[in-house]
């Protein structure tokens, strides 16, 4: 199985990076853009296999075999370095390390390969940092930058760069996918890959978690169901909560595991006492728990947005009998009824107000105050069209 | 409420007075009348009050020992001995002023040094310990409370306080002030113990005689003190005039506009929670989160507003949110823009 095998409906994307694997002569910086859900760390990941491949033929690099395939999708590679972060930004520290790393001569591979997995989470101070490393790294060095877009980066990355665009796959290929790879029947990979909108990740944990999609349902029925002011307000609540709940949960049990560990590598016991010099390091951990759980709390209401953001093209969709297929087919009739208490300005205006919510959160705008003010726009009857 | 403070044996420096309406219990000596003596624990989180009485003392020593040698000692980051080193007999035998800031962020060897330090109580020497808050060191706090003279530095926690401080401000110098002027001096000047305390100083020294609430308003007039909650409660009551006039205030006296906006949004959600609400306050309370006087407050307000208005006003504020915390260049103005927005949607 090749390491490109799981890159569905990319066929345009794997050829030119089969290419340039197996030329011998890569360019030395590349970006992979494409919607999330598109697969591009993945890609990329695939491409450090294929140029790092012990096969000796050319055409066949990226076998998903060998050691070094194998030790790359594992993550373990010692000259593939993978860099992503669960924060909101990149800390300049971090970027500078990799700079470092960069001038290191590849271990027992052809090259040393740095995947950086979310560039635009890069602040613009932290990528001017890389702008020098990147323009001319030592020969046996690649970077790989993933963004959802070449605007997401700076213009002076992206010049320096070979860009990859990958497309969001087509419904049949997830669904396919899924089945093939994940052992989901046929119906419920229609399902997942249609309502998660071709997003392969979103996809399988829908398919595989009944409470992800009791959740999802919950969610894009909350438009539906609105009448009152005083229920608006405790949808929104109700839902950040439930998100923060989560985010907190996920939090306090891996920073329980990082504490444990950190004793260990300090020789403290489980029980005793933190001496206070050792205080600080603690704290510095706590710090770093609460930011990944205020980047996972704005990630799900992301997500929850964009699940609603569905519904209001559906509703449109029947509006203007555009013919096209709905994402969430299983609501139709409940949508069909919607559909006739809206204007198409008013379903318009319902888009807008999401995309406002969207943004507001990467503004800083309190999660509950962002969902408060969208919840509030579905109220029936209101005045704005 | 007892008129007598209560207080240590050494209350007896204290000039005898009664305290007035709906003054706390003191923990301690009065600032105004503290005295020197080899150990004084200045004990309260007011910062203001604890540099008055050092100030007092300061003088106090400087007036009969002219070489006065003033040390401040960070005892969070105290060295072994540091204490003893300041403290200890000097060839020409200046008096000494030491003052270890603060109690509650010690370290562990300011802690032994000090407890050290008491058994041996040096001379020609003024200890001054301060304690904002905590139970840190409580061996050492416990021998304090005994052994020291201790100054009450609590901060003023509601107007009846700030009342009090202001009357015993001027009792204390021996002056006069009505009873309106010193409820217009607090409204005008008291979102801080130092505002007020400078206010009064500088009242004093201007005026002659008794003083007014003519006076005070002279001085402060058309100054109100305005909180970002204040200016929620007028904007959704519609009172868009007098919203305005104190969101300016707050904004010249230090409110972030952020602030305003959380203030707004907490209000609008009651608000909005209530516009329609249909069953118990108390569950709606509880699902909220909001102690239920909070929404006992708005439910009045709530009366006045239509729930698409109040939709308008939460769209409003959540733009003004983000306006305000960098999306536009004024933030000032899109607070205030929103809050005019919002005064101007009451009505069903």
């Amino acid at each position: 199985m090749s390491v490109f095998t799981e890159l569905v409906g990319q066929d345009a994307v794997v050829e030119q990076l089969r290419r340039a694997a197996g030329s011998g002569t890569p360019a030395h910086a590349w970006l992979f853009t494409g919607p999330p859900g598109s697969g591009r760390s993945n890609a990329a990941r695939a491409f450090a296999a294929a140029l790092n491949c012990e096969q000796d033929e050319p055409a066949a690099r990226g076998c998903g075999e060998c050691r070094t395939c194998r030790l790359v999708a594992a993550e373990s590679h010692p000259s593939v370095k993978l860099v992503s972060t669960e924060n909101v930004t990149y800390k300049i520290d971090d970027v500078r390390e990799l700079i470092t790393t960069a001038q290191e001569k590849p271990q027992g591979a052809r090259w040393r390969v740095i995947v950086v997995e979310d560039a635009d989470r890069m602040t613009e101070r932290a990528t001017n940092v890389l702008l020098k490393a990147i323009e001319e790294p030592p020969p046996h060095t690649l970077w790989v930058l993933c963004a959802p877009s070449p605007a997401d980066v700076l213009v002076t990355i992206r010049s320096r760069c070979r860009l990859v665009s990958l497309r969001i796959p087509p419904t049949a290929a997830v669904a396919q996918l899924l089945i093939t790879r994940d052992g989901l029947n046929e119906q419920q990979a229609q399902f997942a890959a249609r309502v998660s909108q071709n997003h392969i990740g979103v996809a399988r944990r829908l398919a595989r978690d009944p409470e992800a999609r009791r959740r999802r349902e919950q969610v894009i029925t909350l438009p539906l169901r609105l009448t009152s002011s005083s229920a608006a307000i405790k949808a929104a609540g109700s839902l950040v909560e439930m998100t923060q709940a989560d985010a907190a949960s996920t939090a306090e049990a891996r920073l329980e595991v990082e504490q444990a560990s950190l004793r260990r590598s300090l020789g403290l016991d489980p029980e005793e006492k933190i001496p206070p010099k050792l205080r600080s390091q603690f704290k510095k951990l706590e710090e770093e728990n609460t930011r990944r759980a205020k980047r996972a709390v704005a990630d799900s209401l992301d997500r929850a947005l964009i699940d609603l953001t569905a519904v209001f093209r559906d509703v449109l969709s029947l509006k203007l009998g555009t013919g096209a297929e709905l994402i969430n087919e299983h609501l139709r009739e409940e949508l069909h009824r919607y559909a006739e208490s809206l204007s198409a300005e008013q379903t318009l205006a319902g888009l807008d107000a999401i995309n406002a919510a969207r943004t507001r959160i990467t503004q800083n705008v309190p999660p509950l105050l962002a969902m408060e003010a969208l919840m509030m726009q579905f109220l029936p009857g209101r005045s704005r069209a | 409420m007892a008129s007598q403070r209560t207080g240590s044996s050494r209350t007896g420096t204290q000039r005898g007075g009664s305290a007035g309406r709906g003054a706390k219990k003191a923990d301690g000596l009065d600032f105004r009348s503290v005295e020197p003596a080899p150990l004084i624990l200045l004990k309260g989180n007011e910062d203001y009050l604890a540099s008055r009485a050092l100030d007092r003392i300061k003088q106090a020593l400087r007036a009969e020992h002219p070489d006065l040698e003033f040390t401040r000692l960070d005892v969070s980051a105290a060295a072994p001995g540091e204490l003893f080193t300041v403290t200890s007999p000097s060839l020409f035998g200046e008096a000494r002023l030491v003052l270890a800031e603060d109690l509650a962020a010690m370290n562990d060897t300011f802690l032994t040094d000090a407890l050290a330090y008491l058994e041996e109580k040096p001379e020609d020497v003024t200890l001054v310990l301060r304690h904002s808050s905590g139970n840190r060191g409580k061996k050492l706090l416990d021998v304090l409370a005994k052994r020291a003279v201790v100054v009450d530095c609590a901060g003023a926690r509601n107007d009846n306080e700030k009342l009090d401080f202001v009357r015993r401000e001027f009792r204390a110098a021996g002056r006069e002030i009505h009873a309106d002027g010193a409820r217009a001096l607090v409204a005008a000047a008291g979102s801080t113990l130092s505002d007020l305390g400078g206010a009064c100083q500088q009242l004093m020294a201007d005026v002659a005689g008794d003083i007014t609430e003519e006076h005070v308003d002279r001085y402060h007039g058309g100054r109100v003190e305005a909180t970002a909650f204040k200016v929620a409660d007028a904007a959704f009551e519609g009172r868009r005039e007098a919203a305005t006039r104190l969101y300016r205030h707050a904004m010249a006296t230090g409110v972030s506009p952020i602030a305003v906006t959380a203030a707004l949004a907490r209000k609008g959600r009651h608000i909005a929670a209530l516009v329609d609400h249909r069953g118990s306050p108390a569950a709606l309370a509880a699902t909220l989160g909001a102690p239920p006087w909070q929404l006992q407050q708005v439910a009045e307000t709530a009366r006045r507003w239509h729930p698409l208005r109040a939709a308008e006003a939460i769209e409003a504020i959540a733009r003004a949110d983000a306006e305000a915390k960098g999306a536009s260049r004024t933030p000032e103005y899109a607070v205030e823009r929103a809050i005019t927005a919002i005064a101007s949607s009451v009505g069903r």
